[in-house]
């Protein structure tokens, strides 16, 4: 961050004053750093202006980790270490390792996208909280962007107008 | 609205030629036509059972959005007291259907003379008139009553079908095979129409509605993924348990159905009603209104076929697979049932009430 770039946090009161400013600021040239709200908002990260992210192309590779890791353990274990014919089944028949691969592809999925998306977005345990306000745990829609120094004025007024109930400027830098 | 006057003719065309069908095979081999009488009408019926259940959901779980598609669901419901009354017809082929209807092969199995308690014609007709009535009667408060008391019928709705549900699979569908006993089955039967249901409702919506937002076209093409991976679970599950058990009464439906003649429409079934939405309906690939139509058409047929393979095979003497015959008696179901969908929907305006887009 520019050393004269200042912090302007809006405050909204409901979701859709929220998207709306969000939107607007966009269009001013004032795009928004983040916002932050209780629940999750239809359309919002439209209005940010966020683009679909590639978490889902870990997922998918993680899936297929835990697919293979599983097919490739189970049939080492029953075909090749210790092959047992039960039930007179064919010790190399894929059929019964299936709901195990299953299993492991969506543990390896699930887990290891949560990991993937806490390290993409540096969080860990004992990280002090980075909220602007913590009235977006409650019942504030909260937008933040960063501005150039010379335009807070500007900005802060576009969202008190835009129905913020609260504005603030932060130090930056 | 919907379908011009010429389209309401074409699709009478289609009942007729469904009805032609089913007199001409009814003469040749009886035992089979009713076959597929029995599995295209319970599965139509089961696609009614799956809107209304549908609705009851978004209802129970105060979902809003779908309130801009309700009217398709709701329409859906049109066909329901008709598939019933054309199971009760059904009665008239008892005795091709049900090996226990046939009081000769009832003498001469003991075991099959303990079920008849459950397995009786009276008890059949019981059944088709209790469950038709009552279904009807709580579909009716499901679609039309307001709010909260509807959230009263809804949760009454799906208690009462879970119950009548699994009776009726029973007694109507794997009571077809004597011989074949599995626990999955009213949970298999109830994916397998669910996941058709579904698609049906994702299709009827992008033919009916071609302004629906796209979000809410992306949500009903998730549901139509994910109960068909719920449907394929199932599939699978139900096949390798049968496999790994080895039981002989839990296995000759598999015999029959992975014979030369039924194998390939049994991997076709699964192909269509798994493979396909699974591979064609990645993330944003389900705002795509001709795939996500193909796909809901696909996943529709799937189930159909699902239904006639539970069905059709144990048919004693007639051969196997599927012709076009059975197709056309297929499609003579889906345009009765298109035809009182429209009828249906035309009585009301499209868009639910207080409904702002």
């Amino acid at each position: 961050m520019q050393p004269d770039t200042k912090t302007v946090v809006g405050v909204f009161p409901d979701p859709r004053s929220l998207v709306e400013a969000a939107r607007a600021a966009r269009e001013r040239g004032h795009p928004p750093r983040d916002a932050y709200t209780p629940h999750p908002v239809h359309g919002l990260d439209e209005a940010l202006g966020i683009r679909a992210n590639r978490l889902p192309h870990a997922a998918l590779i993680l899936g297929a980790t835990g697919l293979a890791v599983a097919l490739l353990f189970q049939f080492w274990v029953v075909a090749i270490d210790w092959p047992a014919r039960l039930g007179g089944k064919n010790e190399r028949s894929i059929l019964p390792l299936v709901p195990i691969a299953f299993e492991l592809t969506v543990l390896f999925a699930a887990i290891g996208t949560v990991l993937v998306f806490f390290a993409q977005e540096r969080l860990w345990p004992g990280r002090a909280p980075r909220h602007p306000s913590p009235r977006a745990l409650d019942d504030g829609f909260v937008l933040v962007i960063d501005v150039p120094a010379g335009e807070v004025e500007s900005v802060r007024e576009f969202l008190a107008g835009s129905g913020a109930g609260e504005v603030r400027v932060e130090g930056g830098g | 609205m919907i379908v011009k006057s010429r389209g309401r003719m074409a699709l009478l065309g289609f009942v007729l030629a469904g009805a032609l069908a089913f007199a001409l095979s009814l003469a040749e081999d009886p035992a089979r036509s009713w076959r597929v009488y029995l599995a295209s009408d319970v599965y139509l019926l089961s696609l009614s059972l799956a809107a209304a259940a549908f609705l009851a959901v978004e209802r129970l779980s105060k979902a809003a959005w779908s309130a801009s598609i309700r009217r398709v669901p709701e329409a859906m419901v049109a066909f329901l007291p008709a598939g019933c009354l054309l199971l009760l017809l059904a009665g008239f082929g008892l005795d091709d259907l049900y090996a226990w209807a046939n009081a000769e092969t009832v003498a001469g199995d003991h075991h099959l003379a303990r079920r008849t308690l459950f397995l009786n014609a009276s008890l059949f007709y019981a059944q088709v008139v209790g469950y038709g009535v009552l279904w009807t009667w709580l579909a009716r408060r499901v679609v039309r009553e307001p709010g909260r008391r509807s959230a009263r019928s809804s949760a009454l709705f799906l208690v009462v079908l879970l119950f009548t549900f699994t009776l009726a699979s029973v007694s109507w569908i794997l009571s077809l095979d004597p011989e074949w006993s599995t626990p999955l089955f009213p949970w298999y039967l109830l994916s397998s129409v669910y996941a058709g249901g579904l698609g049906a409702i994702a299709g009827l919506v992008l033919l009916v509605l071609p302004d629906a937002r796209i979000e809410h076209r992306h949500d009903l093409g998730k549901f139509l993924f994910a109960f068909s991976v719920f449907w394929g679970y199932l599939w699978y599950c139900q096949f390798m348990l049968t496999w790994y058990a080895d039981f002989p009464e839990e296995t000759s439906h598999y015999h029959l159905v992975l014979s030369p003649g039924w194998a390939p429409w049994f991997w076709i079934t699964a192909l269509l009603g798994l493979a396909f939405p699974f591979l064609l309906l990645p993330a944003r690939a389900k705002r795509n209104r001709p795939l996500l139509l193909a796909v809901a058409a696909v996943v529709v047929a799937a189930h159909w076929l699902d239904v006639l393979l539970l069905v059709v095979p144990a048919a004693h003497g007639s051969e196997a697979g599927l012709g076009f015959a059975d197709l056309v008696v297929g499609l003579g179901f889906a345009a009765l049932f298109l035809l009182l969908f429209d009828l249906s929907l035309r009585r009301a305006s499209m868009r639910a009430a207080g409904e702002a887009a």
